[in-house]
């Protein structure tokens, strides 16, 4: 009895000391939920890789803080006449993380290796044919036709020397554990499901950042995240719950950044004109599409299911990515169920046998399964709620049916699609050509998970690829919008913002990416990470 | 110990773990959810790619033929790919694993003691306050979810006197200048979550130690005890609790199977990078063969634990000895 308790005091004696971290160091610690699934470029899919590839690696060309093209490893470019050949000027005394020199040869084979394999970043090069070197530090790339999107490219560029004896089919499982880049920061140590630790790069080409650390800290839950930032263990937090945000704005040391999202929800149809087609073909009418859309009160969405942190939406492109969005203004579709009702007495469907749903000339009714992912927070449940109300209100029934990602992927991918409509998302990148591909023909079963096919929308889709006038591209890209929106395969119901957090006491530097209006640490370049200093 | 008993029960163990080979294959190639829809979401996959991913992880051939792939993998300790991570399984599995076994380890241990110590101390004092207040901890302990009693020790250690850390099982990023310093600062985030989870499971040894003691007190040879004029605490702790322990083997042999698998509430709550948050993300991701990698772990804990148990039976029950 006496050994236990001597024992427990002695456990207890050693467990209380705090054990404090090394304070010589200026660490700057950002609270992360979710962890990258790699270190290489080749097999990454999770979006929380750019944690390492943005602090690892550089691109030929980056956005400034404008989002204008600005060169990274490339100094200077230029397009032939024909717009075919694209000549980068590489610049010179740039030094990979393990001493070796940055030269054209790591640019070709980076591009080689993405161009003949199929890797998650080999679709940002469709259209190129082949990457050449000229010398030293120039680098041609030959496309089939003018590819416009070609300074949008965020390909990392990988260390030749490292990769050289690497066949395409190892790239498939080859990940360094400490990868080799051009980065302003090295990655230390990964313990998985614990912490990324980064070193700073002191000979950065753009300049050696002002912290010597950055340590991305993993929390299992999203309430000990909050704890953490709120009594200073973090100093940033890249995502907030919505109902954390009173509490944290309250604090005097904690800077909440509400941004404009590069994200949005829609309501999707299963568009699949197809006798495999399980669905209900009635929703293969765009009336009845058209009609939802005038029927769901969308703000009333966004004030519920995001407490007030969205924008209603309206296009496929979000309004962050600048001009590509096409705002609908006097087509908009607002909230008035009397117009959907409307639409659908005009299209035939009326209610004959009095149970407040509607039937067609046959008698089939408009009753339409819901699918409705529940794993991915509130916000999903709480908007099919509303909506199943919404259009209840105009004689359409839903049966809403919840189940996590992998389910609802499964019901549309590999169960021939057997549902009618589904909430899901997308992230969209500064250029519009991804995002508008996720509607073509060529990509159901694919990218797309509507099934919908418009020919009109895929030969609009072929120009705008290659239209390198922006004015050009621009008009193309809005009436394809247009298109989108009056045929409806996507209801897009919001644009959810990015909201982040910092601690104001420790560190300065934070700046937003685009100014004024955009993010402060998950940025499409690097420009916090080189500007945050202690205070 | 008779060698007959123990190789049949070693031929049990190792009949019951080939079933659960079998059917842990078969399991994961029943649930929804194509590993390479989610991928797709995220970017391309074109049918090439589709077609070298799945020769990469094994999916040519007919069911039968991938699994006598598997099994001969096996042999050779390969738990293949992750689809995830695309590293081995075993890796991945292997640092989480220590997490978890050190965590469920202690935290059972300190809910043995804790158990026995109530439950004893209610049997020996049956019917008056201590019973009444052992008793009654013990169904409140039993009654509350894991993961409640653990956020609010947070909130109260954590939170409010900031002496014990928030998460983790280090200092995030810290760099132990010693070995005996690692360990410090690992024994440091262990204690919140050890007894948070030891307090969660408690309940359940202390309500069956005072029952399996109140039963042994009523045996005759206790009476004997008595009348001999022993000290009422010689009777219950040399001769009434060794006795009354075997169900509580029992018992600690099962928990003990689960411990690897149970321990994800409190993983959560006090993120510690354990293996029961991995096979949940595992799970949310459709990453096979870390589940299959993870829950084969799991099953053969549980038959380890089991074979112990019952050779411990062998020592403690004279009676089975010549089953």
């Amino acid at each position: 009895m006496k050994k236990l308790c001597l024992f427990l005091a002695l456990m207890l004696l050693v467990a209380l000391p705090m054990t404090a971290y090394n304070s010589e160091k200026l660490v700057l610690r950002i609270g992360i939920i979710q962890e990258p699934d790699t270190t290489s470029p080749f097999i990454a899919t999770l979006a929380a890789f750019n944690v390492i590839d943005v602090r690892v690696y550089d691109n030929l060309i980056e956005y400034d803080d404008n989002l204008h093209p600005v060169g990274g490893l490339a100094e200077d470019w230029s397009v032939s006449e024909d717009g075919l050949v694209w000549t980068f000027n590489l610049r010179e005394g740039i030094k990979w993380s393990d001493g070796e020199d940055f030269n054209a040869d790591d640019v070709v084979w980076t591009y080689t290796a993405l161009i003949e394999g199929e890797y998650p970043q080999s679709v940002q090069l469709t259209g190129i044919t082949k990457c050449e070197k000229v010398d030293e530090y120039t680098v041609k790339l030959y496309t089939e036709a003018p590819k416009a999107d070609m300074e949008s490219i965020r390909v990392d560029i990988v260390p030749e020397h490292i990769y050289s004896n690497k066949s395409l089919e190892d790239l498939h499982t080859f990940a360094e554990d400490s990868p080799v880049g051009t980065g302003p920061f090295k990655l230390v140590e990964w313990k998985q499901g614990q912490f990324l630790k980064f070193e700073a790069n002191e000979n950065y080409f753009k300049g050696a950042p002002h912290i010597d650390e950055i340590v991305y800290v993993i929390f299992a839950n999203a309430d000990t995240l909050m704890l953490a930032l709120k009594n200073g263990e973090i100093d940033a937090v890249t995502s907030i719950a919505s109902n954390q945000v009173e509490m944290l704005e309250q604090n005097p040391n904690i800077e909440v950044v509400k941004a404009l999202g590069r994200n949005f929800q829609e309501l999707g149809f299963n568009c699949w004109d197809s006798p495999e087609s399980k669905g209900n073909p009635l929703v293969l009418d765009p009336k009845i599409r058209l009609a939802c859309d005038y029927a769901i009160d969308k703000e009333q969405i966004v004030e519920i299911a995001l407490t007030g942190l969205g924008t209603p939406g309206t296009s496929l492109i979000p309004p962050s990515v600048g001009d590509w969005h096409w705002d609908p203004s006097d087509e908009k579709h607002n909230y008035d169920p009397e117009k959907a009702k409307q639409i659908l007495e005009e299209a035939g469907y009326i209610d004959t046998d009095g149970d407040s749903i509607r039937e067609d000339s046959e008698g089939n009714k408009l009753d339409f399964r819901f699918a409705v992912i529940s794993s991915y927070g509130e916000a999903y449940v709480k908007a099919s709620l509303i909506i199943q109300k919404n259009l209840q209100d105009i004689g359409i029934n839903t049966n809403i049916t919840t189940m996590d990602g992998g389910a609802q992927s499964d019901l549309i991918y590999s169960q021939n699609f057997d549902t009618d409509m589904y909430i899901w998302g997308w992230s969209a990148e500064l250029d519009p050509s991804l995002k508008l591909s996720v509607v073509l023909t060529e990509q159901i079963g694919k990218r797309s998970d509507c099934f919908w096919s418009n020919e009109d929308y895929d030969e609009l889709y072929k120009i705008q690829v290659s239209q390198v006038d922006r004015e050009e591209r621009l008009e193309t890209v809005h009436e394809m919008q247009r298109i989108v929106y009056e045929e409806a395969p996507y209801i897009i119901l919001y644009y959810p913002d990015a909201v982040e957090a910092y601690r104001t006491d420790k560190f300065e530097g934070w700046t937003r990416v685009p100014e004024g209006i955009g993010n402060s640490i998950s940025q499409v370049n690097k420009s916090t990470f080189l500007s945050i200093r202690p205070k | 110990m008779n060698l007959s008993y123990l190789s049949k029960k070693l031929s049990h163990s190792i009949i019951t773990l080939f079933i659960v080979i079998t059917i842990n294959f078969f399991l994961f190639r029943v649930i929804p959810g194509d590993p390479f829809a989610m991928i797709a979401k995220a970017g391309t996959l074109s049918a090439e790619y589709k077609e070298e991913l799945s020769t990469l992880y094994g999916f040519n051939g007919s069911l039968p033929i991938q699994y006598v792939k598997y099994l001969r993998q096996l042999f050779t300790f390969d738990f293949g790919l992750s689809f995830k991570y695309r590293k081995p399984v075993l890796e991945i599995l292997g640092n989480r694993l220590m997490a978890t076994l050190l965590l469920a380890f202690f935290a059972q241990l300190f809910a043995i003691i804790l158990g026995t110590v109530i439950g004893t101390l209610s049997a020996a004092f049956r019917g008056k306050k201590i019973d009444v207040a052992a008793l009654g901890f013990a169904l409140f302990i039993y009654a509350i979810p894991a993961f409640w009693l653990g956020i609010v020790l947070l909130s109260f250690f954590s939170v409010k006197l900031g002496i014990l850390p928030l998460n983790g099982m280090v200092v995030a990023g810290l760099s132990h200048p010693t070995t005996w310093a690692y360990i410090k600062d690992v024994v440091h985030h262990l204690v919140l979550p050890v007894f948070s989870m030891g307090l969660a499971i408690c309940g359940g040894y202390a309500i069956i130690m005072r029952g399996s003691l109140l039963d042994v007190l009523t045996e005759d040879y206790i009476t004997t005890a008595r009348a001999k004029g022993l000290k009422r605490k010689d009777i219950v702790i040399k001769h009434a609790l060794p006795n009354a322990m075997l169900p509580m083997v029992t018992i600690i042999a099962i928990n003990l199977g689960f411990m690897v698998s149970g321990a994800i509430q409190t993983e959560t709550v006090f993120s510690w990078p354990g293996i029961g948050r991995l096979v949940y993300e595992a799970l949310m991701a459709r990453d096979y063969p870390v589940l299959q990698g993870a829950f084969l772990i799991i099953s053969l804990t549980v038959i380890i634990a089991n074979f112990i148990a019952d050779i411990f039976y062998g020592y403690l029950d004279p009676r089975i000895k010549y089953e």
